[in-house]
């Protein structure tokens, strides 16, 4: 895959939509100053083991950057004691602490930079990019997306994480929306009997009802009921989708494990809050993906197959 | 076996159809527990009475709830399971002994 397709792949599945520029960089970010030697950013560079160096004015506004590749010119040309800014490249290609995790990576594509200076509105530099930022980042928000599947690489890297049909047509909808727990399990009773009405099996049906059920269930104890239920159903495959508005799952590894809940006393005494709703659905879903992160909207698609009876 | 000679075994009160087919028990308030493990055509033993209990049973397919140690259903519940055509026992005995005479009526 390009780096262009990993882009767009991106924007689609809406992965890393939470990182921006401000939450990629490195905040320790060591600066000189225009008149500063050539000899002096030398030093730094070999000392941080840094392959450029930003120069800023006396307010930190971004004026320049100085790359290793100057320094070996200046080193030629024997003018390690000038000043910085008779060396550097004042028009610098900069990005803004609010810019995109896609503009982020386009950059890195467009300009072939190995790092990029980070400023606000005013100018004011707050920090670098680096590949090595962009990498750690994405390792980050690993932790709040969860793919079950044997496959977890290729599902995330051939775009059907969370399958496209959903944004067009979907079979069956249902909006969720209970307070407290009276209604909750509405949409997935619904779910079944449609699933039924398509001469789905069964098994496949419970086990898809189940799941729905429990996802829902999800929604109406931690997500303030508020959410929606979706499912395409056609030639074997039933592949169903429930989303919410928050406050997410913080961290979806310990959310995976069974026992684990954030339920209060009260949703334990009515049995639920047992630790069990997400571990039953990767019991019985054939592939799952959840996309989640704390104060983020969760969403958990699930795929189900009447071959895999 | 049917619900009703589940009834007549349990010496139970009842709400809703008597004449579905029962071929397994299960025994648990935890209601993820339920939905993953008991099977279609169960009896269902719990002192769960809310409203989501007639809902689990609905979606598992479960024939008869059982509610045990003399707990019984509020209106609102018993209208819900009517709904969904489902039927409740109540018994005055414990979790453990309404399974053990379901097993000793066959129920495996």
């Amino acid at each position: 895959m390009s780096l262009e397709q990993s882009v767009e792949a991106l924007r689609y599945l809406g992965l890393f939509s939470n990182l921006d520029a401000s939450s990629v960089m490195s905040t320790a970010v060591y600066a000189l100053h225009p008149e500063d030697r050539v000899a002096a950013a030398r030093l730094l560079m070999r000392e941080k083991s840094i392959s450029g160096v930003p120069i800023v004015d006396a307010d930190f506004r971004l004026v320049g950057l100085i790359s290793v590749s100057k320094i070996i010119e200046a080193l030629a040309d024997g003018r390690l004691a000038d000043s910085v800014d008779s060396v550097m490249t004042h028009d610098v290609i900069s990005l803004h602490a609010h810019d995109s995790f896609e503009t982020i990576l386009s950059s890195f594509q467009r300009f072939k930079f190995g790092r990029f200076p980070v400023v606000e509105e005013d100018g004011k530099l707050v920090g670098m990019i680096t590949d090595t930022d962009v990498l750690s980042a994405i390792i980050r928000s690993f932790y709040s997306v969860y793919v079950h599947d044997q496959r977890r690489t290729i599902t995330l890297g051939s775009f059907s994480a969370l399958s496209k049909e959903f944004e067009n047509s979907a079979g069956f909808v249902y909006d969720i929306s209970c307070t407290g727990l009276e209604n909750a399990g509405e949409g997935s009773a619904r779910l079944k009997a449609f699933l039924q009405s398509k001469g789905f099996s069964e098994s496949v049906v419970r086990r898809a009802s189940v799941c729905a059920y429990e996802a829902e269930i999800n929604v109406c104890i931690h997500a303030g009921g508020k959410g929606s239920l979706r499912a395409i159903a056609h030639d074997g495959e039933i592949t169903v989708r429930v989303e919410d508005e928050g406050p997410g799952i913080e961290n979806i590894d310990l959310a995976m494990k069974e026992g684990w809940s954030t339920a209060t006393d009260a949703i334990r005494e009515l049995g639920f809050g047992a630790g069990m709703g997400l571990p039953n659905i990767r019991r019985f879903s054939d592939h799952l993906v959840i996309i989640s992160g704390k104060d983020k909207p969760t969403k958990v698609e699930m795929i189900f197959l009447e071959s895999k009876e | 076996m049917i619900v009703h000679d589940v009834i007549e075994s349990l010496g139970t009160d009842v709400e809703g159809d008597t004449t579905r087919q029962v071929t397994s028990g299960y025994t648990c308030d935890l209601l993820s527990e339920v939905i993953a493990k008991a099977t279609l055509g169960s009896a269902w033993a719990t002192i769960q009475t809310h409203v989501n209990v007639i809902a689990v049973a609905a979606m598992v397919g479960i024939s008869v709830i059982i509610v045990c140690e003399g707990r019984t259903c509020e209106p609102d519940v018993v209208e819900r399971a009517v709904k969904e055509h489902m039927t409740i026992l109540y018994s005055r005995d414990s979790a453990y002994t309404v399974s053990g005479k379901l097993y000793i009526l066959g129920l495996r």
